[in-house]
């Protein structure tokens, strides 16, 4: 069995204005990785160097324990891919679409389409063109389920979506993840999708990765404590990530090693409170 | 991979199916258009040019063979070629995208791409040289150019050239960004008059005189060289799409 599904080493990209890596990133089956991060961070550009539509300037890239060739399809046969780019052919009807696409994945399952197409209520005979935002989303997201893939690349497959498709995207994607040899990266701003669906956490900035979690780790560790006052030892400590004077209030990362510290200092702690992923989250993005 | 090739080909040319059929009337209009210029400049007769040769006379006839039919190769009534908006934003290379994001070999996309130029050139160069042929010969009821032979040869030597020039088409399209559609033209016009002038100052012929002559003279291996030219440059041309298809970014 391959040990992980992705692996990319010291993958750069770089723009007149905007730098992609070097980043190292690990996909290993069974996990979903929501890959967060403010607008321009370089998400979508980081899922299209993996997909080869874009071409990376460095670093090495693996997929199903291998490097493949410019020329080799069997790793694409088994990713699913859904990165807003099918624009280019909304001139095409879904079906067309789906003519053009299927004919290239051996293990397409056309029962499979009809399934999905009918559960998110698609019109086949309708111009991708003139489908709104939110059903080119649900489209893409049925093409990239259909050819039985290992890994999927989803890039904010939700946005835009109604409420009635997003849980059903969601519950797809539970069942898509239940056997745990497969795997996704999810990029996304929902933090519901992160709190059901992800397992890990990586935080864009910049084009660089500037944190990965595991989300119970997160959870468990983050917390906002009010104390009676903070000291030097206390505001310059690495795992407090914000602090406020009037009233005494902490943002800390780890929260044991911070109350020991606390405790040490002969603060006394008024209230504590974990915080929620969102929190967290805007924590990371914003800091 | 010929075959995925060849299916790839055969949709494009569903998906393009208006742009190609305007394509295809808007070269009878100018293959009517060239002959009626052809046939009032000349008394009727195609040859007049060889007889009393001006400059401009030469020009025009350059102009259609050497810098019309490359032209040929593109189905230049779609949208992009069109408007400079719309190749503005590459249309040609979002579409690559997302066949390069499906599992399709380079190499069949690059092929795809050149038996879709090589259909739309044998279509074209055979419409619109054929609306000449027919225009001529049926107002003037005459063709003192050449024999039949001779006409053979030269078509066959042009097509060559085509091929060679043609090959450059799918590259510009899906090599580089949609602004150099609309660029290109005019640096080939230029390079053309220059290469036309230039010609004309050495030889005191026009470059399509000149290949009537040989044609006459030499007979079918120039035919064949240039058809051979025409191959080889396609292949090449074939390869560089290949390798920058294989580098290139496409959004």
């Amino acid at each position: 069995m391959v040990s992980s599904l992705m692996q990319a080493k010291e993958v750069t990209k770089k723009y007149k204005r905007f730098s992609l890596g070097p980043l190292d990133m690990e996909v290993e089956p069974g996990i979903v990785i929501g890959l967060i991060g403010s607008n321009g961070s370089g998400k979508s550009t980081l899922l299209r160097v993996l997909m080869d539509v874009l071409k990376r300037d460095s670093g090495h890239i693996k997929f199903f324990g291998q490097e493949w060739h410019e020329d080799d399809v069997e790793w694409k046969q088994k990713v699913g891919y859904a990165g807003e780019i099918l624009d280019a052919y909304g001139f095409l009807t879904v079906g067309e679409l789906k003519d053009l696409i299927s004919r290239w994945y051996p293990s397409w399952s056309n029962e499979q389409f009809e399934t999905l197409v009918k559960r998110y209520k698609i019109d086949l005979k309708e111009k991708y063109r003139r489908c709104s935002k939110g059903t080119q989303k649900k489209i893409e997201f049925i093409f990239t389920l259909c050819h039985n893939p290992s890994l999927l690349l989803l890039d904010e497959p939700t946005a835009g979506v109604d409420i009635v498709s997003q849980r059903k995207m969601k519950e797809d994607l539970l069942n898509f993840m239940e056997d745990g040899e497969k795997a996704i990266v999810l990029a996304t701003h929902t933090v519901d999708e992160i709190n059901s669906i992800c397992d890990e956490i990586v935080v864009l900035e910049s084009g660089r990765i500037i944190h990965s979690f595991n989300k119970d780790e997160i959870t468990e560790n983050w917390a906002r404590i009010w104390t009676s006052d903070i000291g030097e030892n206390v505001k310059n400590h690495p795992n407090v990530i914000q602090y406020y004077s009037n009233p005494c209030q902490i943002v800390t990362n780890d929260l044991d090693t911070l109350e020991g510290i606390i405790q040490k200092e002969q603060i006394t702690i008024n209230h504590m409170q974990r915080l929620s992923l969102e929190e967290v989250l805007e924590f990371l993005i914003d800091n | 991979m010929i075959s995925e090739a060849f299916w790839l080909a055969k949709k494009e040319f569903r998906h393009q199916w208006i742009g190609f059929v305007s394509t295809i009337l808007v070269t009878i209009l100018m293959g009517i258009l060239v002959s009626g210029f052809l046939l009032s400049g000349a008394e009727g007769q195609f040859i007049q040019f060889r007889i009393e040769s001006t400059l401009f006379n030469h020009l025009f006839l350059d102009l259609i063979f050497i810098g019309m039919a490359p032209s040929f190769a593109a189905v230049f009534m779609s949208k992009p070629y069109l408007s400079y908006r719309e190749a503005k934003d590459d249309p040609h290379g979002q579409r690559m995208a997302v066949l390069r994001s499906l599992p399709i070999p380079v190499s069949v996309l690059a092929l795809s791409r050149t038996i879709f130029m090589l259909i739309t050139l044998i279509i074209l160069s055979v419409t619109f040289f054929g609306t000449i042929l027919i225009f001529i010969l049926g107002i003037s009821n005459s063709f003192d150019l050449m024999t039949t032979g001779n006409l053979i040869i030269f078509l066959i030597f042009w097509f060559g050239y085509m091929l060679a020039l043609g090959g450059m088409s799918p590259y510009i399209e899906f090599g580089t960004g949609g602004r150099i559609i609309h660029v290109l033209p005019y640096v080939f016009l230029g390079l053309f008059l220059v290469g036309q002038f230039t010609f004309y100052k050495y030889f005191g012929q026009g470059i399509v005189e000149k290949i009537i002559v040989l044609v006459e003279e030499i007979g079918w291996p120039i035919a064949i060289i240039s058809l051979f030219v025409g191959v080889m440059c396609t292949i090449g041309w074939n390869k560089l799409l290949k390798k920058r298809l294989m580098n290139r970014d496409y959004l």
